[in-house]
């Protein structure tokens, strides 16, 4: 045994470092990317009596993502909430048959909020949720990692022999990027 | 001839450490920017687990069998280990924005599997960094002005769906004193942000029961305690500091082949300071918490706790030539599993 003794003393001096490096790296690499949620707050502004609202955007506009942009390896559409900040004329009891937000993306649109019978009272400053589909915020996410500029659109569909004349329609549309970041 | 002896093991002892050794200058630790949405109570939550995981990791290969003999002992002991993160780990309440849940300031909402829940205040369940995904929550500010302006919608950082996490390897120096007492030094520098960490630690482990006039009772078994300090440094950053007690006792199985049972104590304590890198009040003035809009340029300061403060464990030893391999199951808040060799280089 006795002659073996300092190979096995080398052999120890050697391996062991490598050894310790090696296991600190499995531990560092299961922790070195985090995910974080951003919401990121897209105010949507009408005058004049539409049902249709636009608003483009880029998300360079947004301290949240260009922080960490240059560290971001995946951008991920998990929930979209939106709310009505006003309304005139202002009617708490009036329903909306249906109210849709759009993504648009290099002219392709994804549907990433509906909500449907909604009264004012419902959604006036009060935040409504949808949880955007797999499949879609797949398509969103891949989009948006090509192209930071894009558009929404908000599509309210009234109740039939609702004829009132909308003169302002302001609301927030908030989207809940999950953004994958290397550290 | 034991100087001589002791020249060799004692040369590459020094080598090992020198491997590990760095020195920087001097600086304050920093958190990178995607870090300014934690709170200091949400980062001490999020932590948590894995600063139990290092807490168990310092903690482990304390000791083996408590068979101490009355002999100088010289030696290097190399060990692994891997926990199991239990799902009871995989979240916390996450502290929400203070004036989250007063409705004239802003209304608050939050889609949790499937179920919608208003108004939410003081804390929510969000994910560690074991954990999966987390839940925005989100709020509609009341008004346009005033406090309720930077009442906005608030995001989370996920976990990263970990079960299974390898702890810190540790190597450490060995010393067997006549007095059938074991010492085990462990001392490490790491370069962190700029400036070097420093790790020591000093063990101590106390053959009991040749005190004792117990040998026909215990028979070819044998009782230790131990004792364990810990000292993790940064000039500027981390202060951490942890303790370990316990009993150990070891028997025979076979010629060689020996087991070892142990019940212990721990506890880690102290805090990790960071800066939110490179500053700026535009980055942060639109938080809802209000540690981070009116106070983003303090520190953040993390509080080191544990989850675990007993562990139970048994293990196997094996003794061949002047190796000794050992393995242990060890019953924490993260059942921990390790394995490791102990060269005694040098017996007299």
């Amino acid at each position: 045994m006795k002659k073996y003794y300092k190979y096995y003393l080398i052999l120890v001096a050697v391996i062991a470092p490598v050894f310790i490096s090696g296991c600190y790296t499995d531990t560092i690499d299961n922790l070195s990317e985090f995910t974080l949620q951003v919401p990121i707050t897209v105010p949507m502004f009408q005058r004049g009596n539409s049902d249709t609202t636009f608003s483009n955007e880029n998300l360079n506009k947004y301290a949240e993502y260009t922080n960490n942009k240059e560290r971001v390896k995946r951008l991920h559409l998990y929930q979209s909430s939106f709310w009505l900040d006003s309304i005139a004329p202002f009617n708490s009891s009036e329903v909306f048959q249906k109210i849709e937000y759009y993504f648009i993306i290099d002219s392709v649109q994804y549907l990433i909020a509906r909500f449907n019978n909604l009264s004012v009272s419902s959604f006036f400053k009060i935040p409504q949720i949808y949880q955007v589909p797999d499949d879609i915020a797949e398509q969103v996410s891949a989009a948006l990692l090509q192209n930071e500029v894009f558009r929404t659109m908000l599509v309210t569909t009234r109740t039939p022999g609702n004829n009132t004349n909308y003169s302002l329609i302001q609301s927030s549309l908030v989207m809940s990027l999950r953004m994958d970041v290397k550290l | 001839m034991i100087m001589k002896r002791m020249i060799t093991p004692a040369i590459c002892i020094l080598i090992l450490f020198l491997c590990e050794l760095n020195l920087y200058a001097g600086k304050n630790l920093e958190f990178s920017k995607e870090f300014a949405l934690f709170t200091s109570k949400n980062a001490s939550g999020y932590f948590k687990p894995l600063l139990t995981s290092i807490e168990q990791s310092l903690n482990s290969n304390r000791f083996t069998c408590a068979d101490y003999e009355e002999t100088w002992r010289i030696g290097l002991d190399i060990s692994v280990m891997g926990m199991l993160i239990p799902s009871s780990q995989n979240n916390y309440d996450a502290e929400l924005p203070q004036l989250y849940g007063d409705t004239s300031v802003a209304q608050t909402g939050e889609l949790r599997d499937g179920v919608y829940y208003r108004n939410k205040k003081g804390s929510t369940l969000q994910p560690t960094i074991y954990g999966g995904a987390s839940t925005p929550v989100f709020s509609a500010p009341q008004k346009q002005n005033g406090v309720s302006e930077f009442y906005k919608s608030s995001g989370f950082a996920e976990g990263n769906n970990i079960t299974f996490m390898p702890g810190l390897p540790v190597l450490q120096l060995v010393v067997g004193i006549p007095t059938r007492t074991e010492l085990r030094f462990r001392f490490l520098t790491l370069g962190v942000a700029g400036e070097s960490m420093t790790y020591y630690a000093i063990l101590l482990n106390q053959r009991l029961d040749h005190w004792f006039d117990i040998q026909n009772i215990l028979h070819n078994h044998a009782i230790a305690v131990n004792l364990g300090f810990h000292s993790l440094q940064r000039d500027a950053g981390i202060d951490v500091t942890s303790f370990s007690a316990g009993l150990h006792g070891s028997g025979e199985i076979l010629e060689n082949f020996k087991y070892y049972a142990a019940l212990q104590y721990e506890t880690i304590s102290g805090s990790i300071t960071a800066y939110r890198e490179n500053y700026d009040a535009s980055d942060v003035i639109n938080s809802p918490y209000e540690e981070i809009r009116l106070h983003g340029d303090q520190p953040l300061k993390i509080s080191v706790e544990s989850f675990t403060k007993f562990r139970v464990l048994g293990g196997l030893s094996y003794k061949l030539g002047f190796a000794e391999f050992h393995g242990d199951i060890a019953y924490a808040s993260q059942p921990i599993f390790t394995f490791g060799i102990c060269f005694n280089f040098v017996t007299f």
